[in-house]
């Protein structure tokens, strides 16, 4: 009986340090999240949004197509590409396409240099496997410059292992 | 004792099962039409049929390009795929040059010149390009460009790494 009890006891310890472990996680991402969506001035849109929240600010119907982390919302007018997490339908990742949207004050067209600059002022540091992508955090920031002297898109990206995972 | 055992096996059984629900779960979250809805079927055949019609390249199925490696066909292999998901797996012999899922029109200089360097000087070397699933554009922007540049023998594989993992086939990482 005693050793029942300690069995018990045991899983049910066990299984609440996990649920401890995955909501500190949670909070941590949460409080990740808001301070980078305070640099985020695209429309309303946030990291973290919901599909719902999306279509109540833009009111415009995107072209949708899946892609491997989730799935995608293109807006084509507006210059802006949504991507979702497939398990939790929320915003991962932000594209900008248009000029005059900001990404931690940072527009389509501005040169490299300055881009790249304002970055590491913000914190960010170089991503050494990808050029011209930036991490700081759980967030990815890439500077996409066709020519490589200007910024064409700006891409803002939430680092999660776990999305990749879900095409294994 | 007899009682514990039950109980642990219990607790066993139960995360086994929802370990095997996760995986299943995952298997089906990526792809063309991971609902099966028919319209993001029916619209990925147009847009690979009109792709290989302007990018002027042929096409080539998991199960072909299979034989083509097992037969140890002297081809290069590009996976246009992010860096990422290429380092979680890739089909073997696969190099990694990153292209963008719109439209070739959309490449950078950089993904250009990095596509361009992995394709080699033999204009009719055989060419396999390939991304993520059917409705992905990477390939085709990759495939089209090798076509643009003068490579006279150039394939897509349109179902990518998740058909080629759906069909189970070995995988490099």
């Amino acid at each position: 009986m005693k050793k029942r009890i300690s069995i018990v006891l045991g899983i049910s310890t066990v299984i609440l340090l996990l649920a401890v472990f995955f909501m500190q996680n949670n909070n941590d991402q949460s409080q990740s999240l808001s301070i980078h969506n305070q640099h985020i001035q695209v429309a309303s849109i946030k990291l973290g949004m919901s599909e719902q929240e999306v279509f109540e600010q833009l009111k415009v119907k995107p072209e949708e197509e899946m892609c491997v982390y989730g799935y995608e919302f293109n807006f084509k007018d507006e210059g802006l590409n949504l991507g979702f997490r497939v398990d939790t339908n929320t915003i991962r990742r932000i594209t900008v396409i248009n000029n005059t949207d900001t990404l931690y004050g940072i527009k389509n067209g501005m040169t490299l240099d300055e881009a790249k600059q304002v970055l590491l002022d913000a914190g960010f540091m170089s991503d050494e496997t990808v050029k011209n992508r930036y991490k700081i955090d759980d967030v990815y920031f890439t500077v996409v410059s066709k020519k490589g002297t200007h910024v064409d898109q700006l891409i803002i990206e939430i680092i999660d292992d776990k999305i990749l995972e879900y095409a294994q | 004792m007899k009682r514990n055992l039950t109980l642990l096996f219990a607790v066993m059984t139960m995360i086994a099962l929802l370990a095997g629900c996760s995986s299943s779960e995952a298997l089906n979250t990526v792809g063309t039409s991971v609902d099966g809805n028919e319209v993001k079927i029916e619209a990925a055949a147009m847009k690979l049929v009109n792709a290989v019609e302007k990018g002027g390249y042929k096409l080539v199925k998991s199960e072909e390009l299979k034989t083509w490696i097992d037969e140890g066909n002297e081809m290069i292999v590009i996976d246009t795929m992010p860096a990422d998901f290429y380092g979680k797996g890739h089909i073997p012999t696969a190099k990694n040059a990153v292209m963008p899922k719109t439209s070739l029109a959309d490449a950078t200089d950089d993904e250009k010149a990095a596509f361009e360097a992995q394709l080699g000087d033999d204009k009719d070397a055989l060419i396999v390009v390939y991304c993520g699933f059917t409705a992905c554009g990477r390939s085709d922007a990759g495939a089209a460009y090798a076509v643009e540049l003068g490579y006279t023998n150039v394939y897509r594989q349109p179902g990518g790494i998740i058909a080629w993992r759906n069909a189970e086939y070995e995988e490099e990482k």
